[in-house]
């Protein structure tokens, strides 16, 4: 994994954790044991089950978020260096704070009121007489609070930083420390560790209310210590994984045991702590410390596991996921207001809570995705808050359309403006236990041109095709898509696939087939298109179980085109096929190259690379053993080689028409013609003192079954 | 040739995400899709919505009208168990059976050669085995109104259903298990070991010998069906609680479905 490659995984766990901050939120009200007047809304069907997975999500979800924003902050820190990475945290941090704040606290405000009303029927109790004093710098951050103090641990990572960096010129300190991160990680003590500042700050915090672990620094300007120590933590340990990397990998195979350390760790907090909240604080004494190390291991465990699962599971980039990383952000800043207000609506309604947590849950989040996707993904709001402004709807060109201009546009941005190949194999070996499919063999597709692949049976097309498209990997060497990873959905939805064999589902219709395939692609040819230029129209109709086998490979050509792919695999497409569909298809072949489409073919038939090709690759045995264009190629496989016992002089045979090259072994003359035909003619002259005992032979055997 | 020379044949944005309203209508068309082959398949359809019904008809109505009238109980219980038999079919052979051929066909490997969204395939299976589940209650509710064998209320036969649907996800999951292992011949043969000995091993239709009677929470029928009983309110044949029978179908679901996607994405 390089430092450069965008880290998906941990874009969808910094977005699971703002999630799970929702669902945390949804769930208050239905929390046992909790006070009217302390939520927004007591809802009238309390559930245990709701209150456990409030608290299994709540142990870790802040310092998971924590942990993450350590580590994109040292990648955005080192990458943009120290202006930047300030001006960044700014914008996407400090303005959201403050621009959040006043908006939405009167918000929070206006939905608590009307909760406690409803609550109290309008006669809310008189506040205690003897509540606690207002912390010092007291101030109501709200659920805002994380980007204060997010920003407040930026400045004490940076300036320790600078201090070290000073210090340590020669690197010595910070290799020993990142040494000692390895070695926790990949033995697994760092779940032990790690915890131990926050056991120790939570066990001297006397009025420690433990179900809610990390007391929640949302009172004052001034923090608290336990939540500055649990999320400074996380925090300089998410900057200290991004030093190296591939700690990553190491939590994507420590995953399955890192969750079950999770859920026994939680296990014991629940039995020592109870599934409902308590509030009053715990004596000190050994269950305090065995519940504050157990959840401090619970911490840890939980957010490396699920790490691991997410660069296990999450890596490769996915439109959905990308999404609802994007979304996540707006939706946990607005989320508390709306929550809670729908919270008081159903607060008081006689129904059971498995029936409201969920309504709650949907209701609100349907909300935030409304509002995210209308009111700031294309806006000035989703260029502050995820760096970027996405166009309302992708540009695509319009099917069907007439005229050059958007057949124009879509050949130039498929020809691109890198000069890289689209498709590449390079050096690439591939055996099938003994057999050798592929041996050291390098291919490449540029923009626009057709790449026929001729070789017999076995000789490695179909295995090459398949590295390609992802099916398979490679012993070694290298394989590029469309300059990505073949096995990234989405540099295939750029890819047409026709395969060799295989049995589509009989029972639906050719046009349901159509309808299905293109759906999987952004911006697929109307169904009309697709039936039209594969002549399927009569057809369409005609459940595919109930076609000829000639009709089937057309439905199937059709499946392959029908996403308008910038790079097409089409493997042995005309077998089978009668002469007239034989012609459709490679009309509809050179109407794609045409338009910019690249393509590899595989075929055994010369004259079908003679038709299409641009440039022609002979594999046999799993080697490339000629390649250029089909002249080349054609003069190339045509070359036969004679054997014969003769007197003749090598070197005045050499100069005969036709003759390509001549060699003596001990008792034969060896002669590689082009034009193998006459040269025997003379050659069976008389005269000629010669007698053939092997002639014709092509010079590459075995080559060409035709 | 006027499509030829009119369409744009090549979509030139490659660098432009696809949108998630289409992502989403990938799975949607998938999932319509199989669900509508699959009717369109009578060996299955029929096979797997017929007869149940007149299973449940021959042996816990009329074969058993002497033993319900005797206890009304008993014909919620049968009614519960035959549910548990008709949803178990449609997830076990409907995404099994189907699976093993289409992977046998090379479909899945092409559909992994296409850029269709990963999870859309598993997705489409579990809904259509779902769906199947609800035209299944529909039926056998409707078919117990009609015979009057099962005491129950609208509630509780709304409970029991939904608690039937949800348990086919389970089920599904040992389908695909099944479907990601073995050759289309031979996913029938699976199938049957694994269905028609835990439909009577679970106990869902008779009392089971005492030393059989132990062993019947191994089987995911069993718990399913508890989870029915237990959702509908019949507490009279609910035997370990709720919870756990839950926790065991979650665990059946996450193994069996973790490890056929696991195979799946390692072979196709």
């Amino acid at each position: 994994m390089s430092t450069h490659d965008r880290l998906h995984a941990l874009d969808a766990v910094r977005a699971f954790a703002l999630l799970l901050g929702v669902v945390f939120h949804a769930g208050f009200s239905f929390l046992p044991g909790l006070f009217p007047g302390i939520w927004a809304m007591t809802d009238n069907s309390p559930s245990a089950a709701i209150g456990v997975l409030l608290f299994t999500s709540h142990v870790f979800r802040m310092s998971l978020f924590f942990f993450v924003a350590g580590f994109f902050g040292h990648m955005l820190f080192h990458r943009k260096g120290t202006r930047a990475f300030w001006v960044n945290r700014g914008k996407r941090i400090l303005v959201p704070l403050v621009a959040g704040w006043v908006v939405l606290f009167p918000a929070i405000a206006a939905v608590w009121i009307w909760g406690i009303t409803k609550t109290f029927g309008g006669n809310p109790p008189a506040l205690p007489a003897n509540l606690p004093p207002p912390p010092p710098a007291a101030f109501p951050l709200t659920h805002l609070w994380f980007l204060y103090v997010l920003l407040l641990l930026y400045v004490a990572v940076v300036l320790t930083r600078s201090l070290l960096a000073a210090v340590d010129r020669n690197g010595t300190l910070r290799c020993v420390v990142d040494a000692v991160v390895r070695g926790a990680v990949t033995t697994g003590a760092v779940v032990v560790l790690l915890p131990i500042p926050l056991v120790a700050a939570l066990y001297v915090r006397p009025d420690w209310i433990a179900w809610f672990g990390i007391p929640t620094p949302d009172q004052s300007l001034i923090p608290h210590a336990a939540s500055l120590v649990g999320y400074g933590t996380a925090v300089a340990f998410g900057w200290l994984v991004h030093r190296q990397v591939d700690l990553l990998n190491v939590w994507s195979r420590q995953w399955p045991a890192l969750l079950a350390g999770a859920v026994a760790a939680t296990v014991i907090c629940l039995s020592l702590g109870g599934t409902a909240p308590a509030f009053v604080p715990f004596a000190p004494g050994l269950r305090k410390l065995a519940y504050a190390s157990s959840y401090g291991v619970a911490i840890w465990c939980w957010s490396f596991g699920v790490v691991g699962a997410a660069t296990r599971f999450m890596s490769q980039p996915n439109a959905a996921v990308r999404y609802v990383s994007d979304a996540s952000y707006w939706i946990y800043l607005a989320h508390l207001p709306i929550v809670a207000a729908f919270q008081v609506l159903v607060g008081r309604l006689p129904w059971h809570w498995s029936v409201k947590f969920p309504l709650v849950l949907i209701a609100s989040m349907l909300v935030l995705l409304g509002s995210y996707h209308y009111l700031v993904r294309s806006t000035f709001i989703g260029q502050i808050l995820n760096g970027r402004r996405y166009p309302r709807t992708p540009r695509t060109p319009r099917s069907g359309a007439s005229g050059p201009g958007p057949q124009a546009s879509g050949a130039d941005a498929a020809r691109g403006e890198s000069g890289e190949p689209l498709a590449i194999l390079e050096d690439v070996h591939k055996r099938y236990g003994k057999t050798v499919a592929l041996a050291g063999v390098s291919l490449d597709v540029r923009r626009g041109e057709l790449v026929a692949l001729l070789g017999p049976n076995g000789a490695g097309k179909s295995t090459a095709i398949s590295l390609w498209l992802g099916l398979l990997e490679p012993d070694a060497g290298s394989v590029r898509l469309l300059g990505g990873s073949p096995e990234d959905v989405e540099t295939r939805r750029h890819v047409g696939v026709m395969m060799q064999e295989v049995a589509l589902t009989p029972e639906l219709r050719v046009r349901e087939l159509i309808t299905l395939t293109a759906s999987y692609y952004p911006s697929p040819l109307p169904l009309r298109d697709t039936l039209a230029l594969t002549r399927l129209e009569a057809l369409a109709d005609r459940p595919y179980a109930k076609l000829s086998a000639g009709q089937k490979r057309l439905v199937q050509f059709a499946l392959a085109i029908c996403g308008r792919p910038a790079l097409l695999f089409l493997d042995e497409p005309t077998v089978g096929l009668d002469v007239e569909a034989r012609e459709t298809m490679w009309r509809t072949i050179r109407a794609l190259v045409s338009q910019g489409c690249s393509i590899v073919l595989t075929t055994h038939y010369i004259e079908e690379a003679e038709s299409l090709a641009d440039r022609v690759m002979v594999l046999a045995n799993g080697r490339l053993i000629a390649g250029g264009t089909v002249a080349e190629v054609r003069s190339v496989v045509s070359r036969k080689r004679i054997s014969c016992s003769s007197t003749l002089n090598p070197q005045d045979v050499a100069l005969w028409p036709g003759v390509l090259a001549v060699t003596r072994g001990t008792r034969h003359l060896q002669i590689t013609a082009s034009d193998a035909e006459a040269v025997v003619r003379r050659l069976s002259r008389p005269t000629s003192g010669s007698r053939i005992s092997r002639s014709a032979r092509p010079a590459w055997p075995r080559l060409l079954p035709y | 040739m006027h499509a030829m020379t009119t369409v744009t044949l090549v979509d030139g944005q490659t660098e432009v995400p696809m949108r998630l309203g289409r992502v989403f209508r990938a799975y949607a068309q998938e999932a319509a899709y199989e669900w509508l082959r699959m009717l369109r398949a009578p060996a299955f359809s029929i096979g797997l919505l017929v007869v149940p019904i007149l299973v449940y008809l021959f042996f816990g109505v009329v074969l058993s009208a002497p033993v319900i009238a005797k206890n009304p109980g008993i014909g919620s219980y049968l009614f519960s168990g035959f549910s548990t038999l008709a949803i178990m079919g449609p997830a076990l052979f409907g995404v099994g059976c189907t699976l093993a051929l289409e992977r046998q066909g090379g479909l899945l490997r092409l559909k992994r050669a296409w850029p269709a969204p990963g999870g859309a395939y598993l997705v489409a299976k579990m809904a259509t085995a779902m769906a199947f589940a609800i035209v299944l209650m529909i039926l056998m509710v409707g078919t117990a109104l009609l015979t009057g064998k099962a005491h129950l209320s609208g509630t509780q036969f709304l409970s029991l259903s939904l608690a039937l649907i949800a348990g086919s996800i389970p089920c599904a999951a040992i389908g695909l298990f099944i479907g990601s292992l073995s050759s289309g011949s031979a996913a029938p043969a699976f199938v049957n070991i694994i269905y028609l000995p835990q439909l009577w091993l679970s106990g869902l239709f008779f009392p089971l010998p005492k030393f059989l009677e132990r062993w019947a929470v191994i089987w995911p029928a069993f718990h399913v069906n508890q989870v029915a009983l237990g959702a509908a309110g019949i507490r009279e044949f609910v035997f370990v609680p709720m919870l756990l029978s839950i926790g065991v179908l979650v665990g059946v679901t996450v193994i069996f479905g973790g490890l056929a996607i696991r195979r799946l994405a390692r072979h196709g």
